[in-house]
């Protein structure tokens, strides 16, 4: 018999019992055991966790007795902006310490966070610190986000940083190998931390605790923290709609007095103009799934002020994709930290709120706005049906290689050109690119995904090997066209992808790791014509 | 409570019950072995997910888990989360999961899961994740996880 004691109150009901009388409860305990019995009992509450069982605990059991200054949070977030708990005046904070590489305990508490966020309210947020930071870098945290429920913030820093916060705040964690490099584990305490509003370190929530009892305690310490002077704001519900730009900045980290907590997408912002800014609008009460809302979107000089006028931000909802994005068109000056002032008219008033953005510098690629270029990327039939002239991947997907871009342009059908290679791979991100695209091209039956190796290469005993060093690969021509592999970028940069329309413009341009929500919400946009 | 039990009468119970203790499991078996309930994380790609179910075996026929494979990810290993007497929460792999005849086991969150290294796509909520999972008698068993939150 396995021996899986239960914990109360853990979240989670993957094998939801249902209700049986209780003869069979207990005859079937006979049969299958003990553990049978406790999981029928549990009904269709926590399974198969860890603990012991133990009496629901009540709120006062997580409170702490001695309440005590929150030790101090001086990282990064997936934007590589400083953060600080004091930024966060006037709210409480969860906090939880974990690894974007854990599949269990750090997920399962997450959603519990979420479920929390979800239950108390617009004046809670949750920050998710990782212990990893050597994977958990900014760029893999700005990818990693989209996973995390709406008020998280992702946080990491040097491994000094990161080991000097979590010693403050009593967590423990361990670097475990297991044989393979890059795909060590990490052990670490689970707790979940709760700050209140006055930035006093409050109550511990241990591994497995429910989400009701954490909402709960969260409740009960609101209603007993004094909010302090100066960061009082109307409750966002109240908020009556107020003009737009103030005459000083929103500050960047946390948008507080409107209501509105916008949220990046795009993983790729371009300074030069024509950048489309993928946005997940988050009100009180999680994302705004809300295609009637009606959002205004400001570019905003953190040292100055409003640049340009405001653009509206128009509501795209890919097929079979539940959320609600908005995408605002922006023509953004230069290169750098900016800020976006965001206005969405909701069927329940006016709210506003802000978020930070870093635009990139496009340098020599094809820029967006601009007709796509000309050259022909080589198909299947310009190599006489050997695919491997063409493509690095050992099983290619062929039709990503028998379309080319002058195809496409000609029959005025929008294409994802994506420029990344399996074999020479010069980043981590090399070929996933290639991944996303045969998975996206089954949802997108009018666009053509087309792939181009960006590398010259020949084929030696009919193996593909490089024409020159890896170090410095020599860009092809039909990338080199697309610009990739310049100034300031390198030919080290990739993959890259770029959205081309039905009328042969460039409308979206990615580097790096990408998510998909970025390109179905690009697509969706094109194919409705907008 | 099993110490107490006499083995006979616990023999008779596990066969007269066999099927109870099936229906009990919410996954109805015919004598043989069931999987139920399977779900999996959201993910990003090239992320490390995670996907829990609940095993039943039939009554007199005790079978083991052996490993997991999906055309979704690098590599599936079934791993086992626990804490340790200091309060760290760590994760093994598990060679194999015994289930014992007329029972179930269940993967879940903080326990027994299906670890899904390198995904090759994105796992969204309510898509479906292909999990070919090993048994030491009943061969290879494919199932259908739903992606759903928590």
């Amino acid at each position: 018999m396995v021996d899986r004691p239960a914990v109360p109150g853990l979240e989670d009901e993957s094998a939801a019992m249902g209700d049986r009388a209780l003869w069979l409860v207990l005859a079937t305990a006979l049969a299958c055991g003990l553990l049978f019995l406790l999981a029928v009992l549990r009904g269709g509450g926590p399974t198969g966790g860890i603990g012991t069982a133990s009496p629901s605990p009540t709120a006062g059991s997580f409170l702490l007795a001695d309440v005590r200054e929150a030790p101090p949070l001086e990282l990064i977030d997936p934007d590589a902006r400083p953060f600080s708990l004091a930024s966060l005046g006037g709210e409480q904070v969860l906090v939880f310490f974990g690894y974007t590489h854990c599949p269990d305990v750090c997920p399962a508490t997450i959603g519990t966070v979420g479920k929390v966020l979800g239950a108390v309210g617009p004046r809670t947020r949750a920050i998710f610190v990782t212990i990893d930071p050597e994977r958990d870098t900014t760029t893999w945290l700005s990818e990693y986000r989209q996973f995390l429920p709406g008020g998280f913030t992702a946080l990491t820093g040097t491994a000094a940083q990161i080991r000097t916060a979590a010693d403050a705040w009593g967590v423990r964690y361990a670097r475990v190998e297991t044989g393979t490099p890059d795909a060590y584990s990490m052990s670490h305490t689970a707790n979940v931390y709760l700050v209140d509003a006055a930035g006093r370190l409050r109550a511990i929530f241990p591994f497995g605790t429910s989400s009701d009892a954490m909402a709960d305690v969260v409740r009960t310490v609101a209603a007993s923290t004094p909010v302090p002077a100066g960061t009082a704001t109307p409750a966002p519900s109240e908020a009556a709609p107020t003009p737009m730009p103030s005459p000083t900045p929103i500050p960047a980290a946390t948008a507080t007095a409107g209501g509105l907590w916008p949220q990046v997408i795009s993983t790729s912002i371009w300074a030069g103009g024509h950048s489309p800014v993928i946005l997940a609008l988050n009100g009180e009460s999680g994302r705004l799934n809300d295609t009637s809302i009606q959002a205004t979107v400001q570019l905003w000089d953190p040292g100055r002020g409003p640049v340009g006028g405001a653009v509206p931000a128009i509501a795209v909802q890919p097929p079979l994709v539940d959320r609600v994005s908005f995408v605002a068109t922006l023509d953004i000056p230069t290169p750098g930290p900016w800020q976006l002032n965001v206005t969405a008219v909701t069927s329940r008033g006016t709210i506003q709120g802000s978020a930070a953005i870093t635009a990139l510098d496009p340098g020599a690629t094809a820029a967006l706005g601009d007709a796509a270029p000309t050259v022909h990327t080589p198909t299947v039939a310009d190599v006489g049906g050997d695919a491997r002239a063409i493509t690095t991947d050992p099983a290619p997907d062929l039709r990503l290689s028998t379309t080319s871009t002058t195809d496409a342009l000609a029959a005025h059908r929008p294409f994802v050109l994506v420029v990344d290679s399996v074999r020479f791979r010069v980043s981590p991100a090399c070929g996933r690119a290639l991944v996303m695209a045969r998975y996206l091209q089954d949802r997108w039956s009018n666009v053509t995904f087309i792939h181009l190796e960006p590398f010259r290469y020949a084929l030696i005993s009919e193996t593909p090997v490089l024409d020159g060093d890896i170090a410095a690969p020599p860009i092809g021509t039909a990338a080199a066209a697309w610009g990739v592999g310049g100034s300031p970028w390198g030919p080290l940069s990739m993959p890259w992808i770029f959205v081309v329309d039905g009328n042969g413009i460039i409308r979206a341009k990615e580097q790096g790791l990408v998510g998909s929500d970025d390109i179905d919400v690009i697509l969706a946009l094109v194919a409705t014509g907008g | 409570m099993r110490a107490r039990l006499a083995p006979a009468a616990a023999l008779v119970a596990a066969v007269a019950l066999a099927a109870a203790c099936s229906a009990g499991s919410g996954s109805p078996s015919t004598g043989t072995l069931t999987i139920g309930g399977a779900w999996a994380r959201p993910a990003a790609m090239g992320q490390t997910g995670a996907a829990y179910l609940v095993i039943t075996a039939p009554a007199g026929a005790t079978d083991a888990l052996l490993s997991a494979s999906s055309p979704d990810a690098a590599l599936v290993e079934i791993h086992q989360s626990s804490m340790s007497s200091d309060g760290m929460m760590g994760m093994s792999p598990v060679d194999r999961v015994e289930i014992p005849a007329g029972s179930s086991v269940t993967f879940a969150p903080g326990g027994y899961h299906l670890m899904l290294m390198g995904l090759t796509r994105p796992l969204d909520v309510g898509g479906k994740l292909e999990i070919h999972l090993v048994f030491e008698k009943a061969g290879s068993i494919v199932v259908q996880a739903e992606v759903r939150q928590g």
